[in-house]
């Protein structure tokens, strides 16, 4: 505690009630619930500014209690007052009232105000210097109380009205929002304008929401419970609280829910007849190629019950050597997109089946072969373009046409069964090496690990806009409008080894990649792949590969909750 | 379930609310809007969709416009204090040209080394016709370019035209009443479009709306 001294306390505050009476002007109610006061005595004399020049605080008291304080005259009366009412709050330890808030009138002897209060006052208004003896009578509580005997004091004034009513409303402080089992920590700063003061603790009045708790300055802990949640509080300016200086404040907080425990999971119908499980997973043991593949229920479908949309399929035609893989992400705002993107998987796989399946029938391989050896032979090339172009336009058209058609049967359009198509055929040659061809509509893609300087990771182009969201899908016109966009479509290299091709759907890109950039970045790639590298080690069968990288796709990331479908096909260890 | 080692910077939903502060809105309507407003945030909060990807902007216009809330993210905004003179005209196209910009400089899109949000949602509530048609007028294309998901506007009380919103909005709602359960619905029912909104990761057609509640007029 300071030492008292009433001048060096009140004067600054009178001045400035001078300066706006003479002004004309109103102000904030003098209280003491109003007042702060520095480590040094000094006064905050704008926290009684709100009527004067600072709207933007219209949480401060600009009446008193009781509606009076409305005019000029009998705001300067209670002035006289409640300055009353602030020196004894500054000068003795236990000020008449107010925390208590006991009605003084039962007891007005006990609670009466000393004449030397009212003297003072008097002095500092009307602009007298104060006796020093005076001061020297306030500088302790407990001569006030020697030498005005409890018998002899004049009625109690007016003020003590005032001090019993209801405490004027809490200036309200409200902290940055917290979050339901996230590490919360704020420091409660006091409002700009009473900035120059500095506190040393705070102390809490009422319940501090579960998980919380106060250490010194701060609000910390992990909050428990969801809510909008209001508690009064104490500011110790000057050390402790047994201090008479102790402003309180209603702080709010409010704790939101932690978006991870909103997520519902709701079955899906299973008498829907485009009714598909919510995970699949699938696995090729035999071939050059050892491959898993798994697709999920994105959270935004299992939050409403709907179906996962996304799709998959490989293949190994061992009479020709060749691998197919296909996966597919059918539109969410499209009614049967999940059936659409099975049936472009399917009608994918068929159809390379059916082509490739026999080599005699088929020169393709023959033709792959010729440009291996002679990449640079623009006749070859131009053969294998050609071939690439057939196989795959046709296949997309195909896909498109099944959709068409089934579509045509139930009444609805290709739109209601939108999806992507990424598919990529793979072979091993003779001579050594791969060769790997993609095509893709849509906003997954094909990506290479681990081979080589010089091939670009990243096989496929994928369809974005602006916006998020935005994408073309083989069901739509302009995916297959003209040759050169198809062509555009299409990539093909002879690749000497490499550790893994993936192919996958948004769901698996956009939380790992963020933006086209990094995913056209080796590197970005290598690390996917040694995250799931790393989470698939322990695994001792392909299926049980498929079971674990399902769990793994499951990884929650904030804003990402679209269905995820991968497949990884790494040579295998012969 | 693991969360992701480094979890990246997630794609956000803009989503900005042009309110009407005119002195017509003085009294209970301004009331009225902001317990919706508050009512709409606290259902948001309860769909992870929206807490997780929902960034807010809230653009108060009268006499002057003032953006009263920068985008924001839902989990971390705080209702800024909304403030209407007792008197004051509607420039509604005053408005819309601070709109502009914002959109502008703060809605990412997709570029080589940035991710696009998703396509922004607009919310125009006002109870009156624009005090500045002309500037009004020539706003309309510029804003329609904008990319927005979807326009609502939401015509309030009597004196409201919807004539004047049709050429800004995909859906202008017609409030008959401007009392607090009028705003209420409206407002829920903005929340259930955002909610929506955030969820959709369709194609670009435009926003499906869920189907306005019984005191909400949809005018086609």
């Amino acid at each position: 505690m300071f030492q008292a001294d009433p001048e060096l306390h009140l004067k600054p505050l009178i001045e400035y009630l001078t300066q706006l009476h003479a002004g004309g002007v109103a102000h904030g109610a003098v209280l003491p619930g109003c007042i702060v006061v520095s480590q040094t005595g000094k006064i905050d004399i704008t926290l009684l500014g709100s009527r004067c020049g600072h709207p933007e605080k219209s949480e401060l008291p600009i009446y008193y209690p009781d509606g009076t304080g409305a005019d000029i005259s009998e705001s300067m009366l209670r002035d006289r007052q409640a300055l009353g009412a602030v020196l004894h709050y500054i000068v003795t330890d236990n000020p008449p009232s107010r925390r208590e808030r006991r009605p003084l009138a039962e007891n007005p002897a006990s609670k009466s105000w000393p004449p030397e209060f009212i003297q003072t006052i008097d002095c500092l208004l009307d602009g007298k210097t104060l006796l020093a003896d005076l001061t020297a009578t306030f500088s302790t509580p407990k001569i006030v109380e020697t030498i005005v005997p409890e018998s002899e004091l004049p009625p109690a004034p007016a003020v003590i009205h005032a001090v019993e009513v209801p405490r004027p409303n809490l200036r309200t402080i409200r902290l940055a929002n917290a979050m339901v089992g996230r590490e919360f920590s704020e420091t409660f700063t006091l409002p700009h304008d009473m900035g120059a003061f500095d506190f040393q603790a705070i102390e809490a009045l009422s319940e501090v929401p579960s998980g919380l708790r106060i250490e010194g300055k701060s609000l910390v802990g992990i909050p428990e419970k969801a809510g909008d949640y209001e508690m009064t509080i104490r500011v110790a300016l000057s050390g402790d609280f047994g201090t008479k200086i102790a402003p309180e404040f209603l702080l709010q907080l409010m704790v939101n829910p932690d978006p991870k425990s909103l997520w519902k999971n709701l079955p899906s119908n299973r008498e829907d007849p485009f009714w598909k499980p919510d995970t699949a997973g699938k696995w090729l043991s035999e071939g050059p190629l050892s491959v898993i593949g798994a697709s999920i229920r994105g959270r935004s479908h299992a939050h409403v019950g709907s179906f996962r949309d996304d799709d998959l399929e490989m293949d190994w035609m061992a009479e020709s050597a060749w691998c197919s893989f296909t996966v597919a992400d059918g539109a969410g705002s499209s009614k049967f997109s999940r059936r659409g993107s099975q049936i472009a998987c399917d009608v994918v796989k068929n159809h390379f089946r059916e082509h490739l399946c026999k080599p005699s029938e088929n020169p393709f391989a023959t033709t792959v072969a010729q440009w291996t050896t002679a990449q640079d032979d623009p006749s070859a090339k131009s053969k294998l373009e050609n071939a690439l172009y057939l196989l795959f336009g046709n296949a997309a058209f195909a896909a498109r046409n099944a959709i068409e058609k089934e579509a045509a049967e139930l009444n609805a359009t290709g739109r209601d069964f939108h999806t992507t198509l990424i598919t990529s055929l793979v072979r091993p040659m003779e001579n050594g090496g791969w060769f790997v061809a993609t095509f893709s509509v849509g906003d997954g893609v094909a990506a290479l690990v681990g081979m080589p300087g010089g091939i670009p990771c990243l096989l496929t182009h994928p369809d974005g806009g602006e916006f998020a969201g935005q994408t073309v899908f083989l069901t739509m016109k302009e995916a297959l409008s003209t040759a050169e966009g198809i062509m555009a479509r299409i990539s093909y290299h002879f690749v000497p080894s490499f550790h893994a091709l993936l192919l996958a759907t948004d769901g698996i890109t956009d939380p790992h990649f963020d933006s086209d950039t990094r995913l056209a970045d080796p590197a970005a790639w290598d690390l996917l792949h040694a995250e799931i590298a790393a989470v698939l080690s322990k695994a001792t069968s392909l299926e049980e590969s498929a079971s674990m990288l399902i769990d793994w796709m499951s990884f929650h990331s904030p804003g990402h909750h679209d269905d995820r479908t991968l497949i990884i096909a790494k040579p295998s260890v012969s | 379930m693991q969360p992701l080692a480094s979890p990246l910077p997630m794609r956000r939903l803009p989503v900005y609310l042009l309110l009407d502060t005119s002195g017509s809105m003085n009294g209970e309507p301004i009331e009225s809007v902001k317990a919706g407003i508050g009512a709409m945030l606290a259902a948001l909060r309860q769909d992870p969709h929206a807490l997780e990807s929902m960034y807010l902007s809230i653009i108060t216009f009268d006499r002057e416009v003032k953006m009263i809330l920068p985008l924001s993210p839902l989990e971390s905004l705080v209702m800024p204090e909304i403030v209407c003179p007792a008197s004051g005209p509607t420039n509604l196209g005053a408005a819309l040209e601070m709109l502009r910009e914002r959109v502008m400089a703060e809605v990412l899109r997709t570029e080589g080394d940035t991710k696009g949000d998703w396509k922004p949602l607009l919310f125009v509530m006002t109870d009156g016709v624009p005090s500045d048609i002309q500037s009004y007028n020539e706003m309309i294309p510029k804003i329609r370019q904008l990319g927005f998901a979807s326009i609502i506007a939401c015509a309030a009380g009597p004196k409201a035209r919807k004539d004047e919103l049709t050429p800004l909005a995909d859906h202008v709602v017609t409030l008959d009443t401007m009392d607090g359960s009028g705003f209420a619905n409206f407002f829920r029912w903005v929340s259930a479009s955002v909610a929506a909104g955030s969820a959709s990761a369709g194609p670009s057609s435009g926003l499906q709306l869920p189907p306005p509640p019984p005191e909400v007029n949809l005018v086609f």
